[in-house]
């Protein structure tokens, strides 16, 4: 591990593998991890964010996605450009983040781990059933997304591993895009069909976190129509105005695109 | 920290999380990237990092150790302007000239890639970079004349439309 400390400055280490950075952000105290760096970078440069000791990622490898067995693993530093090529919605939704230039730097860890209007993966890798695999001071964990958020996957002292999920028998992404709000995306749905038929819909930006639509899905479990799944899809929305959309707007668009989801798959 | 900076071998003493952008604009009084956004949203400040375009108001200084950075000044000189320079003088595609520092750097990147003269391909490797003043109709020309192999007339360019152009080549700070 190569390390550098300035005078007042945030301390920086630089681990050279998977184990090593493991050990650097669950054996130090505030330790923060620093990826492509994209948020945390301006963040802490226009002092929003205090950090004491940073984990850089940039040389610890965890960048490749692995494919075997129907099923594909994803580490965490790797960059979204290179997500792209992933099945749908992974792949579509990770292409469509940020412009080039910050698309080929920031990291599919870093998207999962930030919150709205930033963690467009959060709901792909929601509809696809991805594990995530990651590490704190307690041990190794295992867990959707959910779970990575309810224990507080983004703070210090927690480093994220990688994110696996089966390969579907079908995929679809669809994405509201407006000019005037960069790429960051006010509502978007995911739906997927496993291998088993059963299909699965999520959305980022029809709630303030990442969510399934669980009702939406028991409807065409129940052999429902589109039109009667997609109406349903309100259920477990929680609309909210923002910079990006309305509460009103994004309640009104959300049918439309989980109707448009679910075409797209050929349900 | 050590980077090679326009062939140069530097050394840099700003903190580990100081953005590219603060150590080339302040430490080493490179000013050709510029502080538009500073937040990963404007591409006025895009460089080279290892002949990939990136934003350097969004990289770390630390994460650049040991890489090589190319900047405006790194690509031609006032007296030997590269081609995508020359492109931008001929094509009057620059105004203020604010964006055209990074659209150069990002055009460089893309035609050097062997991107092509297809505007809407243009328009896709250019798509976050902010110009307030040309309407981009000029700088897509520009790249698209490059990729095409174009050869520009400087001079001539210069002499009919009686332009104080060299100005671009070495960019205000
Ligand atoms: S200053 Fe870096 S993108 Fe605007
Ligand atoms: S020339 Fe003025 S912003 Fe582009």
């Amino acid at each position: 591990m190569t390390s550098t400390a300035t005078a007042g400055a945030a301390a920086v280490s630089a681990p050279t593998s998977e184990a090593e950075a493991v050990a650097a952000v669950t054996q130090q105290p505030n330790a923060t991890v620093l990826a492509g760096g994209t948020l945390l970078v301006p963040q802490h440069n226009l002092g929003h964010a205090e950090i004491e000791r940073v984990v850089w990622l940039g040389r610890a490898g965890m960048s490749a996605i692995v494919r075997s067995n129907g099923s594909i693993t994803v580490g965490a530093a790797t960059p979204l450009a290179k997500c792209a090529g992933l099945p749908a919605p992974a792949g579509p939704c990770a292409a469509r983040i940020g412009d080039n230039e910050v698309n080929a730097q920031a990291t599919i860890g870093g998207n999962v781990c930030s919150p709205a209007p930033y963690g467009d993966m959060r709901g792909p890798l929601l509809a696809l059933g991805a594990q995530l695999h990651w590490a704190d001071a307690d041990g190794k964990h295992t867990g959707g997304v959910t779970d990575f958020v309810a224990a507080g996957g983004s703070r210090p002292g927690v480093l994220l591993l990688d994110v696996a999920f089966a390969v579907p028998a079908a995929g679809s992404f669809v994405a509201l895009r407006r000019h005037h709000t960069q790429s960051l995306c006010a509502l978007a749905v995911s739906a997927v069909r496993g291998g088993d038929g059963a299909v699965a819909i999520a959305a980022t930006g029809a709630a303030p976190d990442a969510c399934r639509l669980h009702a939406a899905e028991a409807v065409l479990a129940g052999g429902g129509a589109i039109a009667e799944a997609a109406a349903a899809a309100a259920a477990d929305a929680d609309p909210y105005d923002d910079a990006l959309a309305s509460a009103a707007y994004r309640r009104r668009v959300l049918p439309v695109y989980v109707a448009r989801a679910l075409e797209q798959i050929g349900e | 920290m050590d980077l090679t900076v326009n062939s140069v071998a530097r050394t840099v003493q700003s903190p580990p999380l100081a953005s590219l952008l603060t150590v080339l604009r302040e430490e080493l009084d490179i000013t050709s990237p510029k502080a538009g956004c500073e937040s990963g949203s404007c591409g006025a400040c895009t460089v080279l990092i290892d002949g990939e375009p990136r934003r350097s108001c969004l990289t770390a200084v630390c994460a650049v150790d040991g890489a090589e950075v190319t900047t405006v000044e790194g690509l031609g000189t006032p007296e030997d302007l590269s081609r995508v320079q020359q492109a931008f003088i001929h094509h009057y595609a620059a105004q203020c000239g604010f964006c055209t520092d990074g659209l150069v750097v990002a055009a460089t990147a893309y035609v050097s890639a062997g991107g092509s003269a297809d505007t809407a391909a243009i328009s896709d490797a250019l798509a976050g970079h902010y110009c307030r003043c040309t309407g981009y109709v000029k700088i897509i020309e520009a790249v698209a004349a490059v990729a095409r192999g174009d050869e520009f007339d400087i001079a001539a360019t210069a002499s009919s439309a009686n332009n104080t152009y060299v100005t671009i080549a070495g960019a205000g700070s």
